[in-house]
């Protein structure tokens, strides 16, 4: 290599390697959306962001639940002991007064005054001890007559006291009171069916649900679903006589739902969340359309000669795809939204009617497939 | 946000754990430079646009496994890694549309903002002028052979073409490039 030829690669080599073009602004932005969206590590930063901001909304609303919990029921209850303890010794004091039997929904009680003897015991418990039976019991001679220790409902119940010549004093009960955890749960089974799409999708699984407050439930749980969707395509003209004319894809799927559930009223309910999706299997097909010249020979009524008459018949039928859309992949969810009317069934049982829509997100988001889902749900909830 | 000297010596201390903060520093800084790189290869700027991502992508998934044997040049020797990597992107992008556009000769829409001034006066427009009047194929075996540093059987792997034609195609373009020099500086 001589010299001149040297000092121009060298130059050449110097020039590109100081050549620089200026940094565009927001092409970081861009890659950075690029970079999460194809690579694992992307994946599984936008997958533990998530699960961050899940675990987030859950001590959120538990600890929403924690605080709002006991004050309710503290104030119930209070309430409640505060009524008896007011009216019985109202009674104590004056056997002629008669005081209404107050409902549930009454709230007006006044907290015991000052030096009325009864307001330093205002506990549940203290009702068995027998000092302050005088105080429940207004009748006198009945004491042989005592219920049994106290239960977490007091109904007044005249065929048991033959005795009890009163109206009745108090009722409480513990409706609406504080529940345990373990007794916030319930658990059901669902059926749903779906009536926007061509065909009805049927759904059938197991629920259950968590009261996290008085008007908060987190609901989860398990459905088996098949699902028909099709494909928007336009039709291909695959030869002369044969068009595609559409696709569509047969899934079986299982769906874990996670919900909030909003109780505002006794009986009506709204409903948010998320799904995942697992496909189990997935069919596609191809639906095609042929044209076929077909010939039927006639006999001329006039003269008896057959004659051929030619007509074109169109044959529909299905082919099935050898390449499928969703199994196998991941990060396939819907976001679920559904309001619903809860009636009581009877004493344990509540029946549920749901109507819903179901919309796709993530890699259920495809605009060439409309998975779009709505219809109604029944559960019966234990 | 540091100068381009701490990133350097930053990076050069603990290239194998980086976070996003300096992911997105390493972006901007090299990202001007490697878009040159890409444009040695491909004509457009959308499309060297889109090499440089790739490349930043197979960058930031590996920049684990580049070596450095002399840290006094941990910046040159990095830079040069990162250039063979967008140049290989670069020539799979070609690949995928062979009979595309892609082929065409870098034109006058490159960005001179910057002229950089060489000895004896050779400017970088001169230098894009040279390497522009070669044809596709010198001129792609030129810059990875001479800029890159890929060595014949590499190139002929990424180019499809035999080691011995790589050599052909090299010496041929140093005869043309010194033909244009000679013409250029006269």
């Amino acid at each position: 290599m001589d010299s001149e030829e040297r000092k121009l690669i060298n130059e050449i080599r110097d020039g590109l390697y100081d050549f620089e073009i200026p940094y565009e602004d927001g092409n970081w932005e861009n890659f950075k959306k690029l970079y999460e969206e194809r690579t694992p590590e992307g994946h599984r930063k936008r997958r533990k962001t998530l699960i961050i901001r899940l675990k987030y909304i859950s001590a959120a609303a538990l600890i929403g639940a924690l605080v709002h919990m006991p004050w309710n029921d503290t104030e119930k209850v209070g309430m409640k002991q505060y009524r008896i303890f007011e009216q019985a010794g109202a009674d104590t004091k004056d056997k002629e007064i008669t005081l209404q039997l107050l409902n549930n929904r009454d709230t007006l009680v006044a907290p015991p005054s000052a030096g009325h003897p009864i307001e330093q015991t205002p506990k549940i418990a203290s009702l068995t001890e027998p000092r302050l039976h005088d105080h429940i019991v207004i009748e006198p001679n009945a004491s042989e007559m005592m219920p049994p220790p106290i239960s977490p409902t007091i109904v007044e119940d005249k065929a048991t006291y033959p005795s009890w010549q009163k109206e009745p004093i108090a009722t409480l009960e513990s409706q609406g009171g504080y529940t345990p955890a373990s007794g916030r749960w319930k658990f059901g089974l669902e059926v749903n069916s779906s009536l926007t799409t061509y065909r009805p999708n049927v759904a059938a699984g197991i629920l259950a649900q968590f009261e996290v407050a008085q008007k908060i439930k987190l609901s989860t749980g398990l459905t088996y679903s098949r699902i028909s969707a099709i494909h928007d395509t336009d039709p291909v003209q695959l030869s002369y006589d044969t068009k595609m004319v559409g696709t569509k894809s047969l899934i079986k799927a299982i769906d874990i739902p996670l919900s909030i559930v909003y109780e505002p009223t006794d009986g009506w309910y709204a409903s948010v969340g998320v799904s995942a999706l697992a496909v189990l299997d997935e069919d596609k097909f191809y639906r095609m359309e042929s044209e076929v010249l077909q010939e039927n020979v006639m006999m001329d009524p006039e003269n008896g000669a057959s004659i051929s008459v030619f007509e074109v018949v169109k044959n529909e039928y299905s082919e099935r795809s050898t390449d499928t859309d969703f199994e196998g992949r991941s990060n396939l969810r819907y976001l679920n939204l559904s309001i619903g009317r809860k009636q009581r069934f009877n004493k344990n049982t509540d029946l549920l009617f749901e109507p819903f829509i179901k919309i796709p997100m993530g890699g259920l988001q495809r605009g060439d497939v409309n998975l779009l889902n709505s219809g109604i749900k029944v559960k019966v909830l234990f | 946000m540091g100068t381009d000297n701490d990133l350097v010596e930053v990076l050069s201390k603990d290239w194998q754990n980086i976070g996003d903060k300096l992911k997105e520093r390493i972006y901007k800084h090299y990202w001007g430079y490697l878009m040159g790189v890409a444009l040695r290869y491909v004509s457009d700027r959308d499309t060297a646009g889109m090499v440089v991502n790739d490349s930043f992508m197979k960058i930031f998934s590996n920049l684990a496994a580049f070596e450095c044997a002399d840290m006094e040049n941990f910046n040159k020797l990095l830079k040069g890694w990162m250039a063979k990597i967008t140049a290989r992107t670069a020539l799979n992008e070609i690949r995928k549309y062979k009979n595309g556009a892609l082929r065409e000769s870098l034109t006058d829409e490159h960005d001179w903002r910057f002229p950089v001034v060489l000895q004896d006066n050779l400017y970088i427009e001169n230098v894009w002028d040279l390497i522009n009047n070669l044809s596709p194929n010198y001129r792609k075996v030129f810059t990875l052979y001479e800029i890159e540093g890929f060595n014949h059987d590499e190139i002929a792997e990424l180019m499809g073409i035999t080691a011995s034609s790589s050599r052909v195609y090299l010496a041929r373009a140093k005869e043309k490039l010194k033909m244009l020099y000679r013409t250029l500086m006269v």
